[in-house]
């Protein structure tokens, strides 16, 4: 699992991080059952803060995507269909907003726009 | 206490060596001045030591190292007394071994007069270190000197009389041995009490 | 249990005093403690391990009172690396090993050899003869080769090179590894303590000014550039310190008071501290 860290980013660290392990999980690329590093060992090999591994983990296990087992470490969930769907359907949304944003730049209206996408289903 | 002299020891290697040089050439030498010499030699030694600790502060780190109350200042007296020790053993045998070189009998009134040196030389310490650890190092030296000149001019002003002293009928080697003996002791337990009580202010 | 717990610490010299210092070290954590010279970091650590005696307050230190019986058998659980307080200079790191294994009960020879030999430090070569950063890594071996569970180091880096620096902050890192560890730094080399440090907390004139985590600082201000007319549309209590001249302000704001687009470049924990210092001098 590779995690890459940017202080430039506009992402604070715990966010970053919950992020990318959250699209490992979701891509496949840990698996359900797989164990993840623990907390402090994330934090030291990563030189980062404790605090803040903590609280990545304690939002992916908030978001049913890890769970803790007492005195063993955290395993990756049950790849939960609802949840990515959910996932799917938000980045469709914010595809959507982006596209009208542009939409009225160029001065299209919405029938163009749904002209263009019924063009473009049908070339697939 | 033992990791502290130790530590001690380790700081004045260079100084024992020379120190033990010295004792034997002094004590081939005749006379007991000599043995006057290395003895309170071995009483300084402690003050070196000390001299050393504040030059690397070590002070302020051995306070936080898990030394018992009082071994920071126990530890020099039981460095100055060892010290006295090994030297009036060390002089000691050199005068054994002198006279049966020479082929002449052994004074045992030889050995009566280095206990009292090494008395007098613990008295000297037992008044040093308590200046030491009050005012530190340079400034206890100048104190130290001063007293020395005092009990030096003293005695050379009491010399003709100190004679006519112990030349008198009710004096006795034994009770003047005794006496000095626990003179010495009632000094030195004095002078680590005040001592332990100066460190404990600095806290 | 926590490292460190110090409540309504005072500490008064003539010309100086510090105040009022409330400051908590979570058990496995690492803290830096931020100040510039003189604004009371090594009075604090002096305090802490009861090598100067408190007007007022209380401390512990892993549990214990530090002024109870009890504490010297806990100073066998804290490694000590002062600035400029060493071992007499003609003693060699093999006599040094031989006095602390004397002086603390878990004293481990292995692990003090293994890191002499990491750090590069000649056996017999006498202390006076090493240089300043060789001094420091031989006061860091000492500290860390009685298994210790509490390390409090006083500018344990200041007067390194970046490449001895970034060495030295990685064994503190590695020793945090084990949860039952902690780290109470201070340094007034703010860019190290960022690397490595879970809290900050800044000590400035005797007082303590905050004790925050780390990242949440990095989170919440940032320092922003802009025009006198543009700066004057952010809410007073959003900035929190500021430098003007005729060219426009430089201030640190709560990045929440502020559109993203005024951030213009990464803001330090430096930086950070920097304003808020300066911030109190005004």
């Amino acid at each position: 699992m590779d995690i890459i860290l940017s202080n430039m980013s506009e992402q604070p660290i715990y966010e970053q991080i919950y992020t990318q392990i959250k699209n490992s999980i979701i891509s496949g690329e840990i698996k359900e059952g797989d164990m993840l590093p623990s907390i402090r060992a994330l934090a030291k090999d990563l030189r980062i803060s404790v605090i803040t591994t903590k609280r990545a983990y304690d939002e992916l296990e908030r978001d049913g995507y890890i769970y803790t087992v007492a005195g063993k470490g955290c395993y990756v969930a049950k790849k939960n269909v609802e949840l990515i769907r959910e996932e799917h359907l938000k980045k469709i949304e914010e595809y959507i907003v982006e596209i009208q944003r542009l939409a009225k730049v160029c001065n299209l209206s919405r029938d163009d726009i749904i002209e263009m996408f019924n063009i473009i289903q049908e070339e697939e | 206490m033992k990791a502290l002299i130790l530590k001690d020891f380790y700081t004045l290697i260079k100084q024992i060596k020379i120190y033990i040089i010295f004792i034997i050439l002094f004590a081939i030498i005749p006379g007991n001045s000599m043995a006057l010499i290395a003895m309170i030699y071995a009483s300084m030694l402690p003050i070196t030591a000390l001299a050393y600790d504040e030059r690397s502060k070590w002070n302020s780190l051995a306070l936080m190292m898990p030394y018992s109350d009082g071994s920071i200042v126990g530890s020099k007296y039981i460095l100055g007394y060892i010290a006295v020790a090994v030297a009036s053993l060390i002089s000691i045998a050199a005068q054994i071994i002198v006279s049966l070189i020479k082929g002449i009998a052994f004074e045992p009134e030889g050995v009566g007069l280095i206990l009292l040196i090494a008395c007098v030389a613990t008295v000297m310490l037992a008044v040093n270190l308590p200046l030491m650890f009050k005012f530190g190092v340079e400034k206890a030296r100048l104190v130290f000197l001063a007293i020395v000149a005092v009990i030096t001019g003293a005695g050379m002003v009491l010399g003709e009389r100190s004679v006519e002293l112990l030349s008198a009928p009710y004096v006795n080697i034994i009770t003047v041995m005794l006496a000095t003996i626990v003179f010495t002791l009632l000094i030195n337990l004095i002078s680590i009490t005040i001592s332990i009580r100066i460190c404990k202010k600095k806290v | 249990m926590n490292a460190i717990e110090i409540t309504n610490l005072s500490k008064f010299y003539p010309g100086f005093e510090l105040r009022d210092i409330n400051l908590v070290l979570p058990t496995g954590s690492i803290m830096g403690l931020v100040g510039e010279n003189g604004a009371g970091k090594s009075t604090t650590i002096n305090l802490i391990m009861n090598a100067i005696s408190r007007d007022s307050g209380s401390i512990k230190v892993l549990g214990v009172d530090n002024q109870s019986n009890e504490f010297n058998a806990v100073k066998e659980d804290i490694g000590v690396v002062l600035d400029e307080a060493y071992f007499p200079e003609v003693l060699t790191p093999k006599n040094v090993g031989k006095v602390m294994k004397n002086t603390y009960r878990n004293w481990d020879d292995d692990c003090y050899c293994n890191l002499l030999e990491r750090f590069g430090l000649p056996d017999t070569k006498a202390f006076k003869d090493f240089s300043r950063g060789m001094k420091m890594k031989l006061a860091i071996a000492v500290a860390m080769s009685h298994k210790p569970k509490l390390l409090i180091l006083d500018e344990a880096t200041s007067g390194l090179d970046p490449i001895v620096r970034d060495e030295i902050l990685d064994i503190f890192n590695d020793f945090t590894r084990d949860e039952t560890h902690s780290i109470l730094l201070s340094s007034h080399i703010v860019s190290d303590l960022e690397k490595i440090c879970d809290y900050i907390a800044f000590i400035h004139n005797g007082r303590l000014l905050f004790c925050e985590e780390k990242d949440r600082l990095l989170e919440e201000y940032a320092i922003v550039k802009m025009s006198k007319a543009d700066f004057e549309k952010i809410p007073e209590q959003a900035i929190k310190g500021k430098k003007v001249n005729q060219y426009g302000v430089e201030a640190l704001v709560l990045k929440s008071a502020i559109s993203r687009t005024h951030i213009t470049e990464y803001t330090s924990l430096e930086d950070i501290i920097l304003f808020l210092a300066k911030g109190e001098k005004n």
